[in-house]
């Protein structure tokens, strides 16, 4: 399992990458993961702080585990707010990577920027004093 | 949960956005430009036969299932190779190599041309796409 450090380094790796491929206008479907990377990284760097680590089904990947572990460590402890979890579920739920709702396009990725950014503002600022 | 069309032109897409990647040094874009190209490949033969992916699990059943004969074991070893490096490199405390990027980039491209291959026979393409 990754420290809380090397989830830092890689939020702050992925944030950059986010920023400039949005600024770019890249493929969004590359930019939205960049975004939702980012903003994993930023929480499991608060959980690991915390020795918490989220688990992954079988053959899958940590997202629903790493929001359980961010209501019960990081709201539960009075870090973030109810609306933040919403803001984390939200980001995971717009983030179809199946495209089952069609290519995401420069509005969606604008409009999934838009909902991400101050939440990551938020778990900067936290990381940062952790 | 699309149809055949819409996830090949996003793999194809996403195979451009691989190869730039590796050509500037951007690992993290590199790796999940690469892993998505091969999945929605893998969605595109699946739409050919009306079958939707539900989850990575799912993708899974299936390619053993259903896709394995088509494409043959070394496909399905390189696609296990790909989404466990992916979710390692992005997910976890990984940063690769340089020498495990060009590898991850052989199996990822090694998997797509095998897909085109598949669909390059008359055969097996839908009528809206003849």
């Amino acid at each position: 399992m990754a420290k809380q450090n090397q989830h830092a380094d890689k939020a702050t790796l992925f944030w950059k990458l986010a920023q400039e491929q949005y600024r770019e206008q890249a493929t969004p479907f590359l930019c939205m993961n960049l975004i939702m990377y980012t903003v994993g990284h930023l929480i499991e760097s608060l959980l690991a702080a915390q020795g918490r680590h989220p688990g992954s089904p079988v053959r899958g990947v940590p997202h629903a585990d790493r929001g359980a572990l961010l209501r019960r460590y990081l709201i539960g402890e009075g870090m973030l707010k109810e609306a933040d979890a919403d803001c984390y579920g939200e980001l995971v739920a717009q983030r179809d990577t199946f495209i089952d709702g069609g290519i995401q396009d420069r509005a969606f990725v604008e409009m999934y920027m838009a909902m991400a950014r101050p939440l990551i503002d938020r778990l900067q600022t936290l990381a940062r004093a952790a | 949960m699309a149809n055949y069309e819409d996830h090949l032109a996003l793999a194809r897409q996403l195979h451009e956005d691989m190869k730039r990647a590796v050509t500037k040094g951007e690992w993290p874009i590199a790796v999940d430009a690469g892993f998505y190209t091969v999945f929605h490949g893998m969605e595109a033969l699946n739409a050919l036969e009306c079958r939707d992916t539900y989850s990575f699990a799912d993708a899974a059943d299936i390619l053993e299932t259903m896709l394995e004969p088509k494409l043959g074991q070394q496909f399905v070893a390189d696609y296990r190779y790909l989404f466990f490096f992916r979710r390692g490199a992005l997910y976890g405390a990984h940063f690769p190599s340089g020498a495990q990027i060009t590898e991850f980039v052989e199996r990822a491209n090694r998997s797509f041309a095998t897909i085109q291959d598949y669909l390059r026979k008359a055969e097996h393409r839908p009528a809206s796409a003849a």
